[in-house]
């Protein structure tokens, strides 16, 4: 092969690359020119590789004089040749084949040290606090760090927000760090995940994306909901689960809901992320709590008295965030007036977040004026009579607000509601109790109207 | 163009190539049907740069012409259409449907745009009843790799030699190998390997295709001929399939033969306590015992079931992974099956007793004791 100026094929292919993106839309361009080279070029005639026989149809046909023309300017060619090269023929090829036995996944000892790659490290096992209602997550997620891959694969984490979910999955990664120094154990939330999905295809990266990827030993994804309605980005994620499942590597999801119940998610990822172990870890009960603040105490070097952080937990109960927050302004606080902490001083700090924290401090008349705003709807509308289903709807829903919000008594909710019998009460709250579990909208319907009613408080 | 078929089969062929299309790929027009005039009728192509796909009906022909039009629209347009024939009268971008109560005029992209499906130069062409096609890839196509680490893994391969070709798939954790008999011997030896993907849509097509498809191979694209104008082109797998016939036992320690239905049940049983130990099962063989299928977890309890069995040769007691055993015993033909295993750590065989045609390798797990 000789070429007639100093430029190589590889070169000469750049600058005609160059040139064919701006004659061509981009779509076009990316869906051609992928994967193709100049392998030779020569007086008599030029070769270029192209992945498939698609591609050599199309540029016969379509692209042919464009691309002897710009090859031409550099060198005097005669004619174009087309060789089809599949992308994907690699060394791995050439490789002995056997079956092999299905064994725990080896460990590289050739591998670089990972180095704690986003871990907390003070998330650990030993700083969670066991209770009832998060012993099974627990329990789990340990055993998950004392044999990755082996028992509960994948494990799949759930429940609301503040209740330790990261905690454990920071956890996992620690232990399993602690233990294999070597092991590659990957942490990243599944929004970065999008993201960075978003910019490898941006850069025409997604090779080196999909390698990074598929290589981690351990695999640990925080709030995988946020794949809902990203197709493109499920379609990669299910590859990657793929691809470490069959080597049997360690993936760790988190999620405010159970697999299935996350929306707008294909139904062959949410069976696969519900295809090993799924633990639930709900708001811990007043112990947990107080053992929990106990806990937070101590590891901060703090001196708060046992009654003040039984106060805290009798009166915080939405979720574990909140409760260390609450923890955190009153010592903060008194360190600030330099106070004693009382049971006093404890209440009068804590006053906001507590009043927002308990349910019964709203009217059930905001219920109605936040519901039929909500729904666009006047007051009377909804203590009115109609039957018409555009009212029937919200009124129920209102219904069902004042019963899980207040814990009205039945007859009290029709009386408010314009003296409706409390069998038409009874009735309204079961169905929605049960709607809201079938029904998405009528669940988001309901979080917004709460939302309001806080936010108003 | 303008041309008028009956709502029905516009609508069959629409549904057979329709899923090829990809409505989300880069180029639009991958998400668009090429309707084009040909010989008297009307052919569709769908094409994802992967395959090719094509079909053929016959229509009254008053203006030859050519067309694309987005799959999707088009296809819910014609399903839901009741009337029983349908006018179709197109421009280079606008195709207008007519027909006694439903009018639609669909926007397209021009013909020229639509990729050229490759068409196959062969140096071989075979053809093989569809039936036993069919059954063929639905018994191996299982045990394709699904990641791509290893590229020739996630094909089937087609080793066609005189009157035999043997169809082949392995993940490298187990392997199902059938072998159909042709009626006349082929003239050449062949060697290639089809995406699994690519099969799986061969199969959905098997059903409607005329009774023998013809398969012609060239360097790097495969063709079907289903007959009556189906055609579907697809690259190969670039590379060479692994020499898998060393591993193939050769002897047998222990056989085992059973009812397909016991044992297949016994074994689904004890993976529901297999779920949280990587679906591992024991499967104990007692001479003049009968087969025993255990399962334990830490967790969840034990479950052990007895199925009645012919046992032959040493006592054995060999751990499995359910689901590879459940996926072949659930395409597996015949009443009975027959086990052949040769000691712990050994590959097992398992084929159907009566039919020699078939042979799935399972490798066992090796259990820390």
């Amino acid at each position: 092969m000789s070429v007639e100026n100093n430029m190589n094929p590889n070169e000469i292919w750049q600058a005609i690359l160059g040139e064919m993106e701006v004659l061509l839309s981009k779509p076009n361009f990316n869906t051609w020119f992928k994967n193709t080279s100049l392998l030779s070029v020569d007086k008599n005639q030029a070769v270029i590789a192209v992945p498939n026989e698609f591609t050599a149809s199309w540029f016969r046909k379509k692209y042919h004089t464009k691309i002897f023309e710009a090859i031409k300017k550099h060198c005097p060619i005669l004619k174009i040749d087309y060789k089809i090269i599949s992308p994907q023929v690699n060394e791995q090829l050439k490789t002995a084949f056997e079956i092999k036995l299905i064994e725990p996944p080896e460990k590289h000892p050739d591998k670089t040290p990972t180095s704690h790659n986003g871990l907390r490290a003070d998330f650990t096992f030993d700083s969670f606090v066991v209770g009832g209602q998060n012993r099974l997550a627990y329990a789990t997620a340990l055993a998950v760090a004392q044999s990755p891959g082996v028992v509960h694969n994948p494990l799949f984490l759930y429940g609301g927000v503040g209740l330790g979910k990261t905690h454990l999955l920071h956890a996992i990664g620690n232990q399993i760090f602690k233990n294999e120094q070597k092991a590659k154990i990957f942490y990243i939330s599944c929004e970065d995940f999008c993201n960075e999905f978003i910019y490898s295809i941006q850069t025409n990266t997604t090779e080196s994306f999909k390698k990074k990827y598929r290589n981690v030993d351990v695999f640990l994804v925080d709030d995988i909901q946020f794949l809902s309605r990203k197709e493109g980005t499920q379609q990669e994620f299910f590859h990657t689960f793929n691809a470490l499942h069959q080597k049997n590597h360690q993936i760790v999801m988190t999620s405010d809901r159970l697999p299935r119940e996350i929306p707008h998610l294909e139904s062959r990822l949410s069976s696969r992320f519900g295809g090993g172990m799924v633990a639930d870890i709900q708001m811990p009960e007043t112990e947990t709590r107080q053992a929990i603040l106990k806990a937070k105490s101590q590891a901060r070097g703090w001196d708060v008295p046992n009654p003040i952080l039984e106060f805290i937990a009798q009166n915080i109960k939405s979720n574990v965030r909140e409760l260390e927050g609450a923890l955190n302004r009153l010592v903060t606080q008194a360190m600030i007036t330099n106070q004693e902490i009382t049971p006093e001083f404890a209440t009068n700090t804590l006053e906001g977040i507590i009043a927002s924290n308990s349910h019964k401090n709203f009217d059930p008349s905001e219920i109605i004026a936040k519901t039929a705003q909500y729904f666009n709807l006047a007051v009377n509308d909804i203590l009115g009579k109609s039957r018409e289903r555009k009212l029937v709807r919200p009124r129920q829903i209102a219904m069902y607000i004042m019963r899980d919000e207040l814990n009205m008594p039945f007859p009290k909710i029709g009386d408010v509601l314009g003296g409706k019998d409390h069998t038409t009460i009874m009735h309204g709250v079961k169905l929605i109790t049960n709607l809201i579990k079938k029904d998405e909208q009528t669940q988001n319907h309901i979080t917004l109207i709460k939302e309001n009613l806080y936010s108003a408080n | 163009m303008k041309i008028e078929c009956t709502q029905e089969r516009l609508s069959h062929a629409i549904q057979l190539v329709a899923k090829i299309s990809t409505p989300k790929a880069t180029l639009p027009i991958l998400g668009n049907l090429l309707l084009t005039t040909k010989k008297g009728g009307l052919k569709i192509s769908a094409t994802d740069l992967e395959i090719g796909i094509t079909t053929w009906i016959g229509a009254k022909i008053d203006q030859e012409g050519a067309l694309t039009v987005p799959t999707r629209l088009l296809s819910e347009f014609i399903s839901t259409n009741s009337d029983k024939n349908i006018l179709l009268e197109g421009t280079e971008n606008n195709l207008k449907l007519k027909s006694e109560h439903f009018n639609a005029n669909i926007k397209g992209i021009e013909a020229s745009e639509f990729p050229i499906i490759p068409e196959v130069k062969s140096d071989f062409t075979f053809s093989v009843p569809k039936t036993l096609l069919s059954e063929a890839i639905s018994q191996t196509v299982f045990s394709t790799a699904m990641d791509d680490t290893r590229p020739v893994l996630t094909g089937v391969l087609f080793k066609v030699e005189k009157n035999l070709v043997k169809v082949v798939a392995t993940d490298s954790f187990r392997l199902a190998e059938k072998t159909i008999n042709l009626a006349k011997p082929t003239t050449e030896k062949a060697e290639f390997i089809i995406p699994a993907h690519t099969l799986q849509e061969v199969v959905r097509i098997l059903p409607v295709a005329e009774l023998n498809v013809e398969i012609s191979v060239s360097s790097n694209q495969v063709l079907f001929n289903f007959g009556s104008g189906t055609e579907l082109v697809t690259r190969l797998v670039d590379g060479e399939f692994p020499d898998y016939t060393q591993i193939i036992p050769q002897a047998k320690k222990t056989s085992v033969a059973v009812i397909k239905r016991e044992v297949a049940s016994a074994i689904k049983m004890a993976s529901y306590f297999a779920r949280e130990s990587a679906n591992n099962i024991k499967v104990v063989a007692g001479v003049g015992k009968g087969l025993q299928i255990v399962a334990t977890s830490p967790q969840l309890g034990d479950n052990v079931s007895q199925v009645s069995a012919e046992i032959v040769g040493e006592e054995i007691e060999i751990s499995f992974n359910a689901k590879y055993l459940l996926d072949a015993l659930s395409i597996i033909e015949g009443e009975k099956v027959c086990f052949e295993l040769n000691g712990k750590f050994s590959p097992a065989v398992l084929k159907p007793e009566k039919n020699k045609d078939y042979l799935y390798i399972i490798m066992p797990l090796r259990l820390e004791e």
